[in-house]
């Protein structure tokens, strides 16, 4: 790399452009995550040059993984898996009026942790996927734990409705065919052999159940009042430079957890959203729209994003389903991502480096006047959005499975209608179906290595870390409070 | 049971939360007995997965064993919501069955457009899905909300997802089929 100062030509900046465009829109689809849309994109670029191909779709997707963010916080539809913790955190502003405070976080957050990323990317990218690599079964079991520590975070004070959520989303986990023994587990139809479809589960659980609920109960939302253009209400200087913590941190959780394959950006999104309630100095105001709780999963889940490429580029190992897909870039343009690529293509992957930080610059930038018009959006009535949102949702679910997977998000619809008329919350569930079967898979698979000992597994070092870091985040609340009260006790 | 049904004030700064209220509706209880009767349905197929041995005789945790524990805690979780709220649970006495009932409605509406995509294909049950919502959930009336909006709607999803993405919609089955096929 001859300096760290993008120098594209002028084509592959259009392709840049184009494909941050597509990455936009892909991402806010419900149904049409950056997996599938890479997929479907592939023929597209047969004619392409390689450069250029690789460029294009390195655009889309570090675009597309906020893409998802935009629509999360606008219409409670979380366009990708990425973006569920965002929906979580951002839409309360839009009920109250004041999108442009999550938008702008949003925005901010992803983008820099982007560029970020991309420079260590560049930088160090061999010497942290050689790290990654050292992942092993007990590991992804510990890190699943810890994530499934951040539940209570999402609990809130309704610690029994939370956890029996959680546990549900456990054992939805369970369902399909197991990746072990092979043994089908409450397999009621083929279709669920795979198991239950997270996305689906996430486009009914979230936007579809939101829509039916104000069906169901009789209410009609009103419309975001105040959203003229250009007058969104974006977060002041002091009100970003107050998230750089929380942004710095999740970062560091996003960067070294989208490195490992198989853990992706998803997983890291509630990691960081949960950490950073711990350290957030309003945990109360969590579940009901913080900022600090919009930025965290922002910045985690585009540095997983960028992570991710370190193993595809460096070792040829893909770290998520997308940079699977992008393999399959790779592979029809007949390049081999890994060491080699380096030594004999060593401009293509210098402009592929460049053109994952210039993605994220372009992002950036042009995210800050796409969401000003998509905002617009918003001061629709809620009829026609709620109406909207129903059939794109349900064509989404149809994109990403057929017929099962639309039965699937119909069905957590109902039930997310129920549990929010019951006041559950749904993240719980969410997070267990997520970290559930990493959990299961990974410590029956250790066990299966280790000959069924537990200690060979804890006394290796990131696996006890990891473990003692769960058992941290779940007492920090009550050792903190109990803090607080005895250094109030001794002032009284 | 019931529940207002009216729109929030166009001025609303806040959006009301809308849960039901806990003082008229034992909603832990009513949580509580969901998960029991969740946990009751699926135990018996969950005993029937071999806890442990499921790759090689001598391993300890089989495909059964996971589902089986959270199984067990879903039952414990559920007994211990209903014991918590089990002096709310005589309001069930004086709840009202309108909004089960339209809970019940709209899962059959939506089972009825399962299955009418499987025989009629995308075009039809997605048009009749949103006059239904638009006329009887939103209560719109007129050409524009009833006629314009619901074919302008399909017609832009048809053509982003299977003309521009290329996602196979579902087309039915005999007619259905062959008039499908000739827009998407």
């Amino acid at each position: 790399m001859d300096a760290l100062v993008p120098a594209l030509t002028l084509t592959s900046l259009g392709f840049v452009i184009a494909g941050v465009m597509l990455g936009f829109v892909l991402g806010a689809m419900p149904g049409l995550d950056i997996t599938t849309g890479v997929a479907l994109l592939l023929p597209l670029t047969y004619t392409m040059a390689p450069d250029h191909a690789l460029v294009f779709f390195a655009a889309v997707y570090c675009a597309g993984v906020f893409g998802g963010s935009i629509t999360a916080i606008l219409f409670n539809v979380p366009g990708t898996s990425e973006s569920v913790m965002t929906a979580v955190e951002g839409y309360p502003f839009t009920k109250r009026g004041e999108p442009g405070m999550a938008l702008g976080a949003a925005i901010v957050s992803s983008g820099l942790a982007g560029i970020l990323a991309s420079f260590v990317l560049i930088l160090v990218a061999p010497l942290l996927a050689s790290v990654a690599l050292r992942f092993g079964p007990s590991d992804y079991a510990a890190l699943g734990v810890l994530g499934l520590a951040c539940v209570s975070a999402a609990v809130g004070r309704q610690v029994l409705k939370g956890v029996a959520a959680a546990l549900i989303g456990l054992f939805l986990g369970t369902v399909g065919i197991d990746r072990i023994s092979s043994t089908p587990r409450f397999v009621l139809f083929d279709g669920l052999a795979g198991g239950i479809d997270f996305v689906a589960a996430m486009i009914g659980l979230f936007a579809v159940a939101e829509v039916l609920r104000n069906l169901i109960v009789g209410e009609i939302p009103p419309r975001a009042g105040a959203l003229a253009l250009g007058r969104l209400g974006y977060p002041s200087l002091s009100d970003y430079i107050g998230l750089r913590f929380a942004m710095v941190r999740s970062w560091l959780v996003g960067i070294l957890l989208g490195i490992v394959p198989g853990v992706g950006a998803s997983s890291s999104a509630f990691i960081a959203h949960g950490l950073q309630s711990r350290f957030s100095k309003a945990p109360e105001k969590f579940g009901k729209g913080a900022l600090d709780g919009v930025a965290a999963p922002e910045s985690a889940n585009n540095a997983a994003a960028v992570g991710a490429l370190i193993p595809l580029l460096s070792l040829g190992i893909p770290g998520s389903g997308t940079a699977a897909v992008i393999l399959g870039a790779f592979a029809i343009h007949n390049l081999q991502p890994g060491p080699l690529l380096f030594i004999q293509q060593p401009e293509l992957v210098d402009t592929i480096l460049r053109a994952v930080l210039v993605a994220n610059i372009a992002f950036l930038l042009m995210a800050f006047f796409v969401v000003r018009w998509l905002a617009q959006l918003a001061r629709l009535p809620y009829p026609l959005l709620g109406t909207a949102i129903l059939t794109i949702s349900v064509t989404g679910a149809l994109a990403i499975g057929g017929l099962t997977a639309l039965g699937v998000m119909l069905a957590f619809a109902i039930f997310g209608v129920v549990l929010l008329l019951l006041g559950v919350p749904v993240v719980p569930l969410i997070l267990g179906l997520v970290l559930g079967p990493i959990i299961e898979v990974s410590l029956r698979r250790a066990l299966l290595m280790s000959g069924d000992e537990v200690w060979p597994l804890l006394s290796r070092p990131l696996t006890a870390g990891l473990l003692a870091a769960s058992i941290i985040v779940l007492l920090a609340p009550t050792v903190s409070a109990a803090l607080r009260n005895r250094a109030g006790t001794s002032k009284g | 049971m019931s529940v207002s049904a009216r729109p929030w004030p166009n001025n609303a700064a806040v959006a009301p939360d809308r849960t039901l209220p806990d003082a008229e509706v034992p909603t832990a209880g009513l949580f509580g007995i969901i998960l029991l009767v969740f946990a009751a349905l699926a135990l018996p197929t969950a005993t029937g997965i071999e806890t442990a041995g499921g790759i090689s005789r001598g391993e300890m945790v089989g495909p059964g064993a996971f589902p089986q524990i959270y199984l067990w805690l879903i039952g414990l979780f559920g007994a211990l919501l209903l014991i918590s709220d089990a002096r709310n649970l005589r309001a069930l006495r004086r709840a009202r069955l309108g909004l089960p009932l339209r809970v019940l409605l709209v899962g059959v509406c939506l089972l009825l457009y399962l299955v009418g995509l499987r025989l009629l294909g995308f075009l039809i049950p997605t048009l009749a899905l949103q006059l239904v919502v638009l006329f009887f959930g939103f209560s719109r009336r007129g050409f524009v909300w009833l006629g314009v909006f619901p074919v302008t709607l399909t017609a832009a999803v048809i053509l982003f997802f299977s003309w521009l993405m290329a996602v196979p919609l579902p087309r039915g089955t005999g007619i259905a089929y062959g008039l499908n096929r000739m827009l998407y």
